[in-house]
């Protein structure tokens, strides 16, 4: 129950930020700039977050590690926008900026949860064990 | 207002996905991860139907910002990539990935055109 309750409140933070974000970022031109930049940042965290919830804090409140990874940083990215905005490119004829939103999306996701990995703390054995 | 919309479908959609995922993994034991690649090209249809819909600012801010907004994820498809990946499944990471995005923008054409 208590997972339940985590990652529903990690949803609502994840989508609160992710409109504020559209928000601020409102969409000029054709480009999605707005969902591309959340996509990123959510893919930084997503990769940090997975170490990071390796930590025995964590192994005791494994409902929080939840809520932080499924439920908000799963929440805050999202991949409907991403296919809608592409389909929208689609049928306005602009077939070039949708695939290069795409690639952007992707290479810049990979790359932003490479490197949130990378520079995420592994916990040290010792801080397992005790 | 707006936010409390955001908000509940923000809360429902994470939940949704979670339990859905929970199940799946209970009968499928192969690499291929096909709770969200059901989640995101599931998520897309719908949001193809509500943006053809328009019924409104409430309804769009509650099912296509909040509940498929956070249903379906960009961040849990790319770290399964990296996964796939780095246990050497590049096979199955590459399909992974042009089949998520070729599935969910043609259902999102469809849901679009509906």
């Amino acid at each position: 129950m208590k997972v339940y309750i985590a990652i529903g409140c990690g949803g609502s933070v994840g989508a609160l930020l992710r409109y504020l974000i559209g928000v601020i970022m409102p969409q000029t031109g054709t480009f999605p700039f707005g969902t591309l930049c959340v996509n990123i940042i959510g893919c930084f965290a997503m990769g940090y977050l997975t170490n990071f919830v390796k930590r025995r804090f964590f192994a005791d409140n494994p409902a929080l590690a939840k809520g932080l990874t499924t439920g908000m940083v799963g929440a805050f990215t999202t991949f409907s926008t991403v296919s809608l905005e592409t389909a929208l490119l689609i049928q306005d004829d602009l077939l070039h900026i949708g695939l290069l939103y795409l690639a952007c999306s992707t290479t810049g996701g990979l790359g932003a949860l490479l490197l949130g990995l990378r520079l995420s703390p592994v916990p040290s054995h010792k801080e397992h064990t005790i | 207002m707006n936010i409390i919309f955001v908000l509940i479908g923000g809360w429902l959609g994470a939940v949704i996905r979670y339990e859905i995922s929970r199940r799946v993994e209970t009968f499928w034991t192969y690499s291929f991860p096909l709770a969200t690649f059901l989640i995101n090209v599931m998520g897309s249809f719908l949001i193809g139907l509500v943006f053809q819909a328009d019924w409104g600012t409430d309804w769009h801010n509650f099912l296509a910002v909040g509940f498929l907004g956070s249903f379906t994820t960009f961040s849990t498809f790319h770290l399964e990539i990296v996964q796939l990946s780095s246990k050497k499944r590049i096979i199955i990471a590459v399909s992974y990935l042009l089949c998520s995005y070729a599935a969910g923008i043609a259902l999102a054409l469809i849901g679009l055109s509906m």
